[in-house]
């Protein structure tokens, strides 16, 4: 994957112009109705002095904080209910989609989360500092939408600069990747463009990566907030805090522009379509019952292995769903070892009436430099049915020879291909066909 | 980019940048000349610096008020993190001293840190012949590092050669101090929320550690050695102190040794170039070394001005593309594929890495190559 990715950057580069290291979006299109949340913080403190939210393609919704170190949070509310609102809406309907600028973005969220949470239950003596319900409530859907985030294949919350990242290569330096401005310009850049390179540069140097105020702004603010301590006037103080909440506004809708545009320029480009029924009904009902019960983060030893083993799930069944609708990501996967291609050269099923049964086919391996075929590994034919486990390989002049036992899908084993094979797609863990039966006699969707 | 407000970079933060990026002598001239970054820039490119340099104000101040936090009441803060850190039965068994108080550097600055570094000297020696009444916490003590000197004798770099860490607590089993640091980064469940910035952080306290050895070896050639340092971060509930942390840091400590050598190579260059008449060092600049790397981003002031050079068309997009071409240019490479007959085995694989590359993106090498080209 890094010798395709360092390819496609020299001729991203050449091109001036990013090209596409997918054939298809591991996301689905977006719902009817979208959520973008653009957060501001006060450097180096974690604190939010700004928030931008509302549907995508519209004008956002600003709150803001000139002094955010004061720890008042009720500037908040009306972004904590229009987030529930949406989120409560959206389970409903089809599936929420949630867009965040960058990482740094995604990562105050997830300050905010524990801060807000832990002070709707450790309650601050002084009753002028307590957050109201609905900021502790804006702490719990902060930590929602992080732990969704992180579960593998999930379609709902999406960070702009790393879904650009998975699908494009740019031709500018990884490190530069990280600025969403620079990113979007490599992103609408057709092929054989010039300039590129400068016009990212330009844009990096003069907005700043990370979910904060401009220099100047910055600089701006601190010395409106001196002048502010030093007023005696109450007048004077409500024009300088204007003029800090102006400040603050205007840098994020310029962050807010930002985010449209490249959401713009990420679905503008020629990639297939995504599709993951399952995991986008999963995370939507994940996501609806917390939503109708707060549920406490898991620290129990079994909830946090079902956990674990959900994860591991979703990550198999992202993978597979994505190699089988996707050939170029079938060759990352080749490149890695993960995946071969191989045609069957002989199937010898065990006679009717024997036990035990042990059917078993012989593979012919195309050559590839890396194969990660070892004795017990399951594979199965993408898309497809048969599932084998290895008994035995050797390296040929020409590729490998493996002889494999079938787990599955005998009737289909026929002489002949080239078939791609990958890894076997992951069965429900067992807790999950525990809820499955429950919700089924029940008769739960 | 980090940088002090008048564009000069301290001891410390020219022995850290010549330790990440050993192998480049521009870096390590900017450090040895003491000039400021800015100007340099300026001078060499022949445009003023655009970008942000500089820590913003907001850092400054919670840096400063954390400070202030955990020195406040005798640094009682600090005391109780040290005593849960070091079993003390509790805050008031930690005998601190703070040289800020006794020994303000206020006018010339050299002679003040001088005037410091004695007091520090003094303390490490009795601390280490375990002597009564000896602090187990020191606040701003001055170290000096001998080895930033030139072949000749002289200071290698034009500025202070004394380190001032912000604090060094006892070991009472070795009678030797270990150097901390406080950082305002906030942790949460004891992990750093940006760990990115915690290199810098450990390094710093690296070469405060050096200077610490080299203290004890002057008292003693058979001191133990120490390669401990401790942190102290800021909680995420306002600027209060998270627990202490003691880390060995004998990796940083290596790239800073190594560093030293690399600074007094350069010196050298550097003066050979002054006898041949250049003396600016924009003008030296051309004859020295640049090596680019992802490192580089965000920490040095020039990477615009090497990205932009030849030899390091590669080295700009990263170490993965340098890997991929395996030190030659595309041209080369496209040179190398019309080639006919059989090809050195390097060759071969690297082509073969490319040729591969370029299936999967969907293109045919020869077309790729003439792209690229």
């Amino acid at each position: 994957m890094k010798g395709v990715v360092a390819a496609a950057r020299l001729l991203a580069k050449a091109r001036q112009s990013a090209v596409r290291v997918v054939g298809s979006y591991d996301i689905r299109h977006d719902p009817e109705e979208t959520f973008a949340i653009v957060p501001m913080r006060v450097v180096g403190e974690e604190i939010i002095q700004a928030v931008g939210y509302g549907r995508l393609g519209a004008p956002p919704q600003v709150v803001v904080e000139h002094h955010a170190l004061s720890r008042r949070t009720a500037f908040l509310i009306p972004f904590a209910n229009a987030l529930d609102e949406y989120l409560t809406r959206a389970v409903d309907l089809d599936f929420p989609r949630i867009y965040i600028a960058n990482a740094p973005a995604l990562e105050l969220l997830t300050v905010m989360a524990a801060r807000y949470e832990n002070a709707g239950r450790n309650l601050n003596p002084n009753p002028a500092l307590r957050p109201s319900h609905e900021v502790v409530r804006l702490g719990y859907l902060c930590r929602l939408i992080k732990d969704i985030y992180h579960m593998p294949g999930q379609q709902i919350v999406v960070v702009m600069t790393e879904a650009i990242r998975r699908h494009f290569v740019t031709g500018q330096i990884p490190p530069k990747d990280g600025h969403l401005g620079a990113l979007t310009e490599w992103l609408a850049a057709v092929a054989g463009a010039t300039g590129t390179q400068a016009r990212a540069d330009l844009r990096a140097l003069h907005f700043p990566a990370a979910a904060m105020l401009s220099r100047e702004d910055d600089e701006a603010v601190e010395s409106i907030l001196h002048k502010i301590k030093k007023s005696k006037s109450a007048l004077t103080r409500q024009r300088l805090q204007a003029d800090i909440e102006h400040l603050q506004a205007e840098s994020v809708l310029a962050e807010w522009s930002m985010l449209q545009e490249a959401h713009a320029a990420f679905w503008g480009r020629d990639l297939d379509a995504s599709v993951h029924p399952d995991i986008t009904k999963q995370n939507t009902s994940w996501l609806k019952y917390r939503l109708e019960v707060v549920v406490a983060r898991s620290r129990r030893a079994i909830a946090m292995s079902q956990r674990y083993e959900m994860h591991e799930y979703h990550a198999g069944l992202h993978k597979s769903a994505l190699i089988a609708q996707d050939s170029m990501r079938f060759e990352h996967e080749r490149v890695d070892g993960n995946a071969f291609r191989a045609r069957i050269s002989a199937v010898r099923k065990t006679p009717r009436g024997v036990q035990p049964k042990d059917h078993q086919i012989d593979l012919t391996v195309d050559h590839q430099p890396n194969i990660r075929l070892r004795l017990g590994h399951r594979v199965q034919i993408v898309g497809g049915e048969l599932v084998g486990e290895v008994r035995m390989v050797k390296r040929t002049p020409v590729g490998y020879d493996a002889t494999l036992s079938v787990l599955a899908g005998i009737d289909s084993a026929a002489i002949g291909g080239p078939h791609r094979w990958a890894d076997q797609v992951p069965g429900k863990p067992f807790t999950q066909k525990y809820y499955d039966k429950i919700k089924s006699v029940l008769g739960m969707s | 980019m980090s940088g002090a407000a008048n564009g000069r970079i301290t001891s410390s933060a020219a022995l850290i940048r010549t330790a990440v990026n050993p192998d480049c002598d521009l870096v390590a001239a900017i450090a040895l000349e003491q000039e400021s970054e800015p100007e340099i820039y300026r001078q060499i490119v022949g445009r003023k610096y655009e970008g942000e340099y500089g820590i913003r104000p907001s850092l400054v101040r919670r840096g400063a008020k954390f400070e202030i936090n955990n020195h406040a009441n005798d640094a009682m803060p600090l005391r109780k993190r040290i005593a849960e850190a070091f079993g003390y039965a509790g805050p008031e068994d930690v005998l601190v001293r703070d040289l800020d108080k006794e020994e303000p550097v206020s006018g010339h600055v050299h002679i003040g840190n001088l005037r410091r570094f004695r007091k520090t000297q003094k303390i490490v020696l009795n601390a280490y012949r375990r002597k009564a009444d000896i602090p187990d916490l020191v606040i701003h003590p001055t170290l000096e590092l001998p080895l930033l000197k030139a072949p000749d004798g002289q200071p290698l770099i034009r500025g202070s050669r004394y380190l001032n860490p912000d604090f060094m607590v006892l070991h009472r089993a070795l009678g030797v101090y270990l150097i901390g640091d406080e950082k305002s980064f906030i942790v949460r469940d004891d992990t750093v929320v940006e760990p990115g910035k915690l290199d810098q952080v450990r390094r710093q306290i690296a070469s405060g550690t050096l200077a610490m050895r080299h203290e004890l070896q002057s008292i003693d050639r058979s001191a133990p050695i120490i390669s401990d340092g401790l942190l102290i971060f800021a909680s995420p509930y306002g600027l209060s102190a998270s627990k202490m942390v003691q880390e060995n840091l004998a990796g940083e400590i290596r790239q800073i040794e190594n560093a030293i050598p690399q600074l007094q190579r350069v010196a050298v260059t550097l003066a050979t170039l002054r006898a041949q008449g250049l003396h600016q060092l924009a003008a030296m600049a051309p004859h020295l070394n640049t090596q680019l790397r992802e490192s580089c981003y965000g920490r040095c002031i020039m990477v615009q001005h090497c990205e932009q050079l030849p030899q390091n068309a590669a080295a700009a997009l990263g170490s993965d593309v340098q890997k991929l071409l395996g030190g030659k240019t595309p041209g080369e490479i496209a040179a190398l594929a019309a080639t006919a007959g059989l090809l050195p085995r390097r060759e071969t694989a690297l082509l073969e890495g490319i040729k591969q590359a370029a299936h999967v993106l969907g293109i045919d090498i020869a077309t790729y190559l003439q792209e690229v080209a």
